[in-house]
């Protein structure tokens, strides 16, 4: 398409050319139309020379007779030939017309005076005396009458030709109205087709700047039609469009990031505020663990100092265990570890409780460096004993069996103790028992494992528990995800951010 | 939106105004030609459409303007058309004083297939006459006569009839207070003593008849006037004269020719005459019809012009295709009187709408 100044200019030139091309036709139809009535109206055969040729043969002949000269005969001669001519051209039919039968006696009288003033050059000629004064008489009458009747001719003429000048002024009166019409109508159309193209220029510019309006005012869920051209305001108007749909987009995203960002922000805060309440927990068992394990080490060695060796390592164990919650409460670690506190606390319970509590392990090959939140093994061990074994009739049995499956490492803590009911199952997993009121606990509940998982690995039904019903014991599954190339970014390795505490 | 878009397309409006515009001057263009077609038919009529004829005849009248000539050349003119002929009146041409011997003349010069004419019985008419006679132009006399030219007919009234025709109207209007008649003629009509002699015979020997001498002691006088027509308007005050005189004021005042008839009519009313001249009047003019109407002039006698017209158009036609026509042909004489003017209105009407 064009571009505006392309457009204005062919819009101008169109305007000119309407207006000329207009007033071409208008003045070519009058000038036809004068030409016309010109043709019609013309004499063939001009009035006033043929009286001039007449008098010159009445001249030539009167010099003739009073002098006899060669030059008027010569000149006389000249005349009739000229007359004759212009006398061809006038009417000879009978015809109902004034000028026209008129025409015909002036043609009829002027070859009978022709004949007279011939027979009164030959009669002068010949000397006949009488002969060309008779004549001569009767061609003057002649000539008289047909002066008279050219006379009359060309006043019968001029009255038409007045009535003519009437009748031409009156149709171009009428023209010069026509024109006046016509051109005020072509002024009119003119305006209108200039009004309609300068709209199509100027609507995608004032569309435009309603749209940027509205874009100014914040609303970005506009689009401009596609400009019906290729000119300015068509590029503008698609570049708007895209500018706009950028805009868009751009909000759209730094929102989606700003979610995210959010999201993590408010984990962090709530896996920091877990972290508190474990150590809250540790805290409100009153038990400075510095000071427990220092003088729990203390003990150690004057029970190896007093020879007491069960009781050295029994403490040993003691100080290894509240070292470790010491130590990693805060950080993730390996299932290895994990699986050392439970050892421990199995060890410690065993002592405590003369050995009631059978516990096995077996453990898949390659998954102890695995990661996880630290906390998580000894509470489930904990919570096995305490409502599984303490009520048990029987021999209490715990099992530890850890393994790979798919993408997972199974972590299973199987005891044979009192059960669970499967509404009870469903409370633990939904968290609706949230606390271990049990004043016999490192005070860590199940709740606290499972959302802690939940938190940690931002993937929720981590933690399965089976039961075959009340005194078929019961199995409590983690299922914690491996780290794979690829995966989510949030591996088991990774530390969150902000979370490190320094060991005190 | 898309209807939208249709009804305002600049494109739709474009071409809209486009065709518009053609439209408007086409109109123009086609207007102003008809218009010009119009003007064309109606102000050249007489010259493209023409009928070409097979004769031209010429009436050379006495005077163009008068009513009883141009109710001869109408009707020569309606006879003619009938016959392949065209009628020109000849004797108005503007720029030359010309006489009827003169368009003579001119008629002869112009080489005519026949000429209709008045004859003023001099000599120099004559000639004419036997000029166009030499030429092979064949003249036709209406009106008055001349029979010892060598006109090839004669188509009016013979002269004993018109005397006896007026005297039979006189003799209605005579009563026992008629003292005085007076004749008008104008010099150069042939006959006027033929038939002021018929007319004065025709009167006396009828008032005889009814026994006015007895009765009266003497009979009316019945004089002649003949106006010396030097000049245009003679006639009108030779007839005023006569009439302001008491001594020669007439009381029957009969005239021979349309024009006395109405100067003398116009005299009467001026001089509130009305009643105690009675005029016998010549012609079926606007004026003395009127006057008849009311009562004001008893009666008129009038030739009968559409025969005329006709029979001079037949009588040159008959010379042209027979080689021979004859000498006389005789026309009516209408009497107008209050009775029957009504019908000469109709006709004059009729022709007036024609012409």
């Amino acid at each position: 398409m064009f571009s505006i100044r392309t457009k204005l200019v062919m819009i101008f030139a169109l305007m000119a050319c309407l207006m000329f091309l207009v007033n071409i036709l208008l003045y070519g139809e009058i000038n036809r139309s004068m030409n016309e009535l010109d043709q019609v109206y013309a004499t063939n055969v001009s009035l006033s020379e043929m009286t001039e040729c007449l008098e010159g043969i009445h001249g030539n002949i009167l010099e003739y007779l009073s002098t006899k000269s060669s030059d008027s005969l010569e000149d006389y001669y000249r005349d009739v030939q000229q007359f004759q001519d212009m006398l061809e051209q006038l009417n000879g039919a009978v015809v109902d017309s004034e000028r026209k039968i008129l025409e015909k006696n002036i043609r009829n009288m002027s070859e009978k005076y022709l004949e007279l003033a011939e027979e009164t050059i030959q009669a002068k000629r010949g000397r006949n005396v009488e002969g060309y004064k008779a004549a001569f008489g009767e061609e003057s009458k002649n000539y008289g009458y047909i002066r008279t009747a050219i006379y009359c001719l060309n006043s019968l003429q001029f009255r038409n030709n007045s009535e003519n000048y009437q009748v031409l002024r009156e149709s171009l009166n009428y023209m010069e109205m026509a024109s006046f019409l016509v051109m005020a109508l072509v002024v009119v159309i003119n305006l209108l087709i200039l009004f309609v193209l300068i709209r199509t220029i100027t609507e995608p510019l004032r569309m435009l700047a309603v749209s940027s309006n509205q874009v100014a005012q914040g609303n970005f869920d506009i689009r401009l039609p596609d400009a019906p051209g290729r000119d300015e305001v068509g590029v503008v108007t698609d570049a708007f469009n895209k500018m706009v749909y950028s805009i868009r987009e751009y909000i759209v995203r730094t929102r989606e990031s700003m979610e995210k960002e959010q999201k993590m922000m408010e984990r962090e805060l709530l896996m920091e505020t877990s972290l508190k309440d474990t150590q809250l927990r540790y805290l409100q068992a009153q038990i400075n663990p510095h000071f427990l394990f220092n003088s729990l080490n203390a003990g150690a060695q004057l029970a190896v100092m007093e020879d007491a060796e069960k009781t050295s390592i029994f403490i040993e164990k003691m100080a290894d265990f509240f070292r470790y919650n010491v130590r990693k409460g805060r950080e993730s670690v390996t299932l290895a570890e994990e699986i050392e506190t439970v050892d421990n606390y199995v060890y410690i319970l065993n002592v405590r409780f003369s050995g009631d509590i059978h516990f096995e392990k077996e453990i898949e090959a390659g998954v102890e460096e695995a990661r996880l939140p630290s906390m998580i093994l000894q509470p489930v061990v904990e919570n096995a004993v305490n409502h599984g074994l303490r009520e048990a009739e029987w021999e209490g049995h715990i099992w530890l069996k850890i393994f790979r499956r798919e993408n997972r490492i199974v972590v299973s803590v199987r005891d044979n103790g009192m059960g669970m009911t499967e509404e009870r199952i469903q409370e633990v997993l939904s968290g609706r028992i949230r606390r271990d009121t049990e004043k016999d606990s490192t005070g860590i509940g199940l709740d606290n494992v499972i959302r802690r998982l939940e938190l940690f690995y931002e993937e929720k039904g981590l933690v399965e528990i089976f039961s075959g019903g009340p005194g078929c014991g019961t199995e409590v599954r983690l299922l914690i995800p491996v780290h794979t190339e690829g995966g989510k970014d949030r591996s088991p390795d990774a530390e969150p951010a902000g979370t490190d505490v320094p060991e005190k | 939106m898309k209807e939208k878009d249709r009804k305002t397309s600049p494109g739709y409006v474009f071409y809209g105004a486009l065709a518009a515009l053609a439209v408007v001057v086409l109109l123009t263009m086609a207007g102003w030609r008809y218009y010009i077609a119009a003007i064309e038919r109606n102000q050249l009529d007489d010259l493209l459409n023409v009928r070409e004829y097979k004769r031209h005849y010429v009436i050379i009248p006495e005077d163009c303007a008068s009513p009883l000539w141009q109710d001869i050349y109408r009707s020569a003119s309606a006879a003619a058309e009938e016959h392949d002929a065209y009628v020109e009146l000849l004797g108005d041409w503007e720029a030359g004083d010309y006489t009827p011997l003169s368009y003579m003349d001119i008629a002869v010069a112009a080489q005519v297939d026949g000429i209709i004419i008045k004859p003023d019985g001099t000599a120099g008419m004559r000639r004419a006459i036997a000029k166009a006679d030499e030429a092979g132009i064949p003249v036709i006399t209406v009106i008055d006569d001349d029979t010892s030219s060598s006109r090839k007919s004669f188509v009016g009234f013979n002269n004993y009839q018109l005397g006896a025709a007026y005297g039979r109207e006189i003799l209605k209007c005579v009563d026992s207070s008629t003292r005085k008649i007076t004749v008008l003629f104008k010099r150069g009509n042939l006959g006027n003593e033929l038939i002021f002699q018929n007319l004065k015979t025709a009167v006396e020997d009828g008032l005889e008849e009814k026994g006015f001498r007895e009765q009266q002691g003497k009979m009316p006088e019945i004089d002649s006037l003949t106006i010396e027509a030097q000049s245009t308007f003679d006639a009108e005050e030779v007839i005023r004269d006569r009439i302001i005189d008491l001594d020669t004021r007439p009381d029957i005042l009969v005239c021979m020719n349309e024009t006395d008839s109405e100067s003398a009519y116009n005299a009467v009313v001026d001089y509130n005459l009305v009643g105690s001249i009675d005029i016998i009047g010549y012609y079926q003019s606007e004026t003395i019809l009127d006057a008849i109407e009311k009562g004001n002039v008893p009666v008129a006698i009038t030739p009968d012009t559409e025969q005329m017209g006709r029979y001079s158009i037949e009588a040159l036609e008959e010379y042209h295709t027979m080689g021979y026509t004859s000498s006389y042909m005789s026309v009516d004489l209408n009497v107008i009187t209050r009775r029957n003017v009504g019908d000469y209105r109709d006709t004059q009407t009729e022709q007036g709408g024609e012409s």
